[in-house]
């Protein structure tokens, strides 16, 4: 008997879950549809839509990257000096492409200011190599050279060139 | 009492330095100085050596739809810009070349923005350029090895140990379309001297 009276007060209680139930799914479907493919009044939506600003993002870590694969590294003696009765021991270029230069290799042309003419060229210097107390390419007279020395920076890996950066110095040619 | 002690301490100091010269006084200097032996004190100068890195690429993006109304407002470009003085002196950075493609003109007043591509574009120390009324701000093809293109109102002067951050600004006005690139190519040479 007492379990005929549970019976019939759990009924409508039941009832009432059951619409809640079929009224959610039905409210869920319409969502669904409407986000996926048409919304209420029939517009059909782009399958294909990303969410976010088309053309907005600018990708800045990209141009961080660029920047910093493109430092170059200049370490060269300012007043480098040569004398004339000691041409074989050369001159104290100490061109360097320091160790921490890692990933990048080096080249080094020496151009003098009044004429434009190159001077010296070094070959290609890896990663904690240097070069110095070698002779200029062409016979110079006593004298001082006002020179920029450009660096050239290539990839270690694919030898692409990077950039390109100068240090003035002023070789001193002495009799 | 301590000024006593004090003063019988530096007398003491005195007399002690005095003594040597006393002694020298015994003696005959021009003998000395035949017996002797010279002492050749040869100096050799370090050599100077410039130790600088800087960026020989920088990219950036111009958004010329945008109303300039500051010399940053078109340009977004990396805040990590940077030459660094490692050298044990000052150096000095400037450009003396700059290169451009992509159709580019540069110019350095805002009536001659009216061109197709044309655009005012400077490479200086952070906070250096501050509007659009400075020629001189602007970077053109025309700078060389004699008419260099200044990084910082002190002739581009880093102090050693220290570092100079670059910014990027300028503007451009019209004759792009989308997706239009073009480089600008700045020689970075530094020195020890002006």
């Amino acid at each position: 008997m007492k379990h005929a009276k549970e019976e019939k007060r759990t009924k409508p209680v039941l009832l009432v879950l059951l619409l809640l139930l079929v009224a959610l799914v039905a409210g869920g479907g319409a969502a669904l549809a409407a986000h996926l493919g048409g919304g209420s009044g029939g517009l059909v939506y782009e399958d294909n839509a990303v969410i976010g600003s088309a053309g907005g993002d600018v990708d800045v870590a990209a141009m961080q990257e660029m920047v910093d694969r493109g430092m170059i590294t200049m370490s060269i003696n300012a007043t480098p000096m040569m004398s004339l009765s000691n041409r074989a021991a050369g001159v104290n270029w100490l061109i360097e492409n320091p160790e921490g230069q890692s990933t990048k290799l080096i080249r080094v042309e020496v151009i003098r200011e009044d004429t434009g003419d190159k001077i010296y060229e070094t070959g290609v210097l890896r990663p904690g190599t240097y070069v110095t107390d070698t002779q200029p390419d062409v016979e110079l007279a006593a004298g001082q050279y006002p020179c920029t020395a450009y660096f050239y920076s290539y990839d270690i890996e694919t030898e692409e060139f990077l950039g390109k950066a100068g240090a003035s110095i002023t070789l001193y040619v002495t009799e | 009492m301590k000024k006593v002690i004090s003063l019988a301490l530096a007398m003491c100091m005195i007399l002690a330095m005095a003594v040597p010269a006393m002694a020298t006084n015994l003696t005959d200097p021009s003998a000395a100085s035949t017996t002797g032996a010279n002492t050749t004190l040869t100096g050799t100068i370090a050599a100077t050596k410039i130790n600088v890195t800087v960026p020989a690429t920088v990219a950036f993006t111009l958004d010329p739809t945008i109303t300039a109304s500051t010399v940053t407002d078109q340009i977004i470009a990396p805040s990590n810009i940077e030459i660094k003085n490692d050298s044990v002196v000052p150096v000095y950075a400037k450009v003396t070349a700059v290169a451009v493609t992509g159709g580019v003109t540069l110019v350095t007043d805002t009536a001659s923005l009216a061109t197709d591509k044309a655009a005012m574009l400077s490479f200086k120390e952070t906070g250096e350029v501050t509007d659009f009324t400075t020629a001189a701000d602007w970077m053109t093809t025309s700078v060389s090895t004699s008419a260099p293109y200044a990084l910082n109102a002190t002739d581009g002067r880093i102090e050693a140990g220290n570092t100079m951050t670059m910014q990027i600004c300028g503007q451009s006005q019209q004759g792009w379309q989308a997706g239009d690139t073009f480089t600008v190519t700045p020689t970075v040479v530094v020195s020890v001297t002006k």
